[in-house]
Order: C-alpha cells, then sequence, then structure tokens
C-alpha cells in the first residue's frame, strides 16, 4: 500500500493511504432512507404544481355545494384515496442496492446454502420478518439465499453463478418498492428498467405483484438475459 | 420533477449518508438531507446536464447545513460555524508513530461508529475535505468546487485532516486497543 493513490491524484504516504481507505470504507456503509423517503415524497406532493393551488379554489367551489352533496363528494373522495393511495411503495435506490450486492457477495460463505428455488423458499420462509416467495423459475447455478432488511422492509436475496460471475437476485412486494426511471428495455414483451451505481449494473422490474432487481459486475446483456429467464 | 427523480433521487442515500456526518443525530441528518433535496428539486432547472449531480447536490447540502448553523446560533442555540482559520491549531499527527508499522490493520480494527464520531470532531472544513476526498471519493477538483477553494487549499487540507483524524481516533479509542497493538 505504500505510494497509494487517491483516484487521480498524487501518492499519500502510507499512513495517509491507510486512513484514506478507512474512510472510503463509510462511503458504502448502508443508511436507511426509507423515513426520508417517505418524507421527501409527501413534501413533494405538496408543492407538485397545481397541489397548493387549488385549495383556495377548491374552498370557493365547494360554497354553493349543499352539505349533502358536499357529504357525497367527501365520501367518494375518501373510497378513492383508500383504493389508490393505500400502496406507498418506496422507491429503491440504485446505490443501496449496490451495496446490498457487495455485502451479499462477500458474505456467501456465511449465506444459507441453497441450491434450487424449494430449498431457498423453505429456509426463507423460516426467516424472521417473513419472506416474499422466490420465483418459480431462476436461471444460472444457485449458491445461496439470505433475508436483507432494505428501507425497511424484508427483501428476498439470492446469489446465482451466471457465466462465471456472482449475480443477486432480490425479490420484494410490488406494492412495498418500485424501480426508480430509468432506461427501459422490453425483452419478450416484458418490461426491464436498468440502471448502474458504484460499478454494479442492475436489472429491475415489476410483475405479478412482486418487485424484482437482478444486479452485478455482470454487463446489461447477461442481467437482462438472467431477469428474462425468471418467471413467477 | 421527472429530471429530479431521475437525476437526483438515486443520490438520495448519499446525501443522507453526508448529512450524519454533520449532525449528532438521526432525525437533524434527515431533515438536513430533505431540505437539501427539496431545494434541489426547486432549482433542477438550473442544473445543467452532463454535469455531476452528486457535486451539485453536495454544494447544496453544504451551504443548507451552514444556514442551519447560523440560524442555530441566532436562536441562541450553540454550534460552531464553519471556520476557514486552522493555522492555530495544535500540530496534527502527534500520534503517528502509533499507526506506523500496519497502519491498515489497526484502521480496520476500528468500528464504523468511532471513526464518524471522530469525523464529527473535526473543524467543519477539514470534516467536509475528508467527506467529499476520501468518504465520497471525489476528485481534489471536484471537491474544490464543491468548497469554493483552490485545489492546493484541499490537498493540504486533506493531508491535515487525515492527521488530525489519527490523532482523535487515537484519543477516544479504547485503552484495550491502544494495548493490543497487532
Amino acid at each position: 500500500m505504500i505510494g497509494g493513490r487517491n483516484e487521480q491524484d498524487e501518492p499519500m504516504d502510507r499512513l495517509d493511504a491507510a486512513t484514506s481507505a478507512r474512510l472510503a470504507k463509510l462511503g458504502a456503509m448502508p443508511v436507511d432512507v426509507s423515513r426520508l423517503q417517505t418524507k421527501l415524497r409527501r413534501a413533494m406532493d405538496h408543492e407538485r404544481p397545481g397541489a397548493t393551488m387549488n385549495i383556495s379554489r377548491w374552498r370557493w367551489s365547494w360554497r354553493p355545494v349543499s352539505g349533502i352533496a358536499a357529504m357525497f363528494v367527501a365520501a367518494g373522495l375518501i373510497g378513492w384515496l383508500a383504493i389508490s393511495g393505500g400502496s406507498q411503495a418506496v422507491i429503491a435506490a440504485p446505490a443501496e442496492l449496490a451495496q446490498l450486492h457487495e455485502q451479499a457477495s462477500r458474505d456467501v460463505p456465511a449465506m444459507m446454502r441453497a441450491t434450487s428455488v424449494d430449498e431457498a423458499n423453505t429456509l426463507l420462509a423460516g426467516q424472521l420478518g417473513g419472506s416474499k416467495p422466490l420465483p418459480n423459475q431462476m436461471p444460472g447455478r444457485m449458491h445461496a439465499c439470505c433475508l436483507r432488511q432494505f428501507a425497511g422492509m424484508a427483501l428476498s436475496c439470492v446469489m446465482i453463478e451466471w457465466k462465471g460471475k456472482m449475480v443477486s437476485v432480490a425479490v420484494a412486494d410490488a406494492d412495498q418498492l418500485r424501480s426508480p426511471p430509468g432506461r427501459t428495455v422490453e425483452r419478450g414483451g416484458r418490461r426491464f428498467t436498468l440502471h448502474r451505481a458504484n460499478g454494479v449494473n442492475m436489472v429491475m422490474a415489476g410483475e405479478h405483484g412482486r418487485w424484482l432487481c437482478v444486479m452485478g459486475d455482470a454487463v446489461d446483456e447477461d442481467l437482462l438475459d438472467i431477469a428474462a429467464g425468471i418467471r413467477f | 420533477m421527472e429530471r429530479f427523480e431521475r437525476l437526483a433521487w438515486p443520490e438520495m442515500a448519499v446525501m443522507l449518508r453526508a448529512a450524519k456526518f454533520l449532525t449528532r443525530r438521526d432525525d437533524q441528518a434527515e431533515d438536513l438531507a430533505q431540505e437539501t433535496m427539496l431545494k434541489a428539486m426547486r432549482a433542477m432547472d438550473r442544473f445543467i446536464d452532463g454535469s455531476d449531480i452528486k457535486a451539485w447536490l453536495m454544494t447544496i447540502l453544504r451551504r443548507t447545513h451552514i444556514d442551519r448553523l447560523r440560524a442555530a446560533q441566532r436562536r441562541g442555540v450553540e454550534q460552531a460555524l464553519p471556520s476557514e482559520v486552522e493555522d492555530d491549531r495544535p500540530p496534527a499527527g502527534r500520534y503517528d508513530d502509533y499507526f506506523r508499522g500496519e497502519p491498515e490493520q489497526l484502521m480496520n480494527r476500528l468500528d464504523d461508529e468511532t471513526v464518524i464520531e471522530a469525523m464529527r470532531q473535526l473543524p467543519d472544513e477539514i470534516r467536509w475535505t475528508l467527506l467529499l476526498v476520501d468518504v465520497e471519493r471525489m476528485d481534489h477538483a471536484e471537491a474544490a468546487t464543491v468548497l469554493g477553494v483552490p485545489v492546493g487549499t484541499i490537498k493540504s487540507r486533506a493531508h491535515r485532516g487525515r492527521a488530525m483524524l489519527r490523532d482523535r481516533l487515537y484519543a477516544q479509542a479504547p485503552e484495550r486497543f491502544k494495548r493490543n497493538k497487532p
């Protein structure tokens, strides 16, 4: 490590390099963004153009409406909110997922050994916190599985080997987690969203009530092949 | 809004993590990160495509943090404001002899919370430099832009800051850590 470098800059002495390397590990420290996401989403909804507008206009427009009609409208609104606003899916942050993959890759030897979907489902079902059943069909060679806390929810993860590389497949409830906007690709009539963070490529999809992320240092095409081979 | 969600939203964890280095409580860190992200959303039309979103957000985070410290001072809550003067402090690196030999091993024996606490005790300008250069791995030029100082200042602050951090790590490390030097 003598003469370690901080990216493009000049050589550091060994003490500085060790200190810098220790600090760099803090950059991979997982943080739970779920509460912040919820608060921010709420604040964004409030700030959305037209959201506040129209409170004063609403008040005016309610004036001529009779009390009974107002009650009907209110009941309708409550019903609509119950149906449409019930799910508050958190957006999965790619940087957090990349950390999850890196940790899972390091922890493979300590994870529960599983070589099939059935075996993994049985092991995961026995974990505290519950788990979402894995897809029925999973390509690649399965090595291990685990349950991880992610953004305040349980995420079922399996590690599979694909073309000599370890790839993580994470599954959650689609009404709890959703993909951030990104480049979308169609494969076999299914839509996938591509992301990349901290050197980890990821392919995400939401279908059949489940959210799925396939990630690793494999190229997008390989990850897409895996994702397209997964069947719920 | 779509542009904000596409470019800035994925950096939320980075912002929250950085805010944790600047505050002492999780709720304060969340408030700081939230205010930063909301300011970014409102100013998104000023962000130039192709430039570094993380550096841009960090600049907003820094300004927001300073504003909050000033507001706290006005309210009479004692808070240290960022200072540009650092030369009157005792020389850093007093305990470097302890770390020589196997510095990587010694550093890795310290848990994250110990290192973060030591970071929090550093002067603001030093803490920001180490946060950007070492934790977030921004290059010196990017860090210089965020902090509004010359690149040379970043280099000297980074070197001095690491030595200051080692001093604090040594000072707050448990005795058993000092006795069981590998």
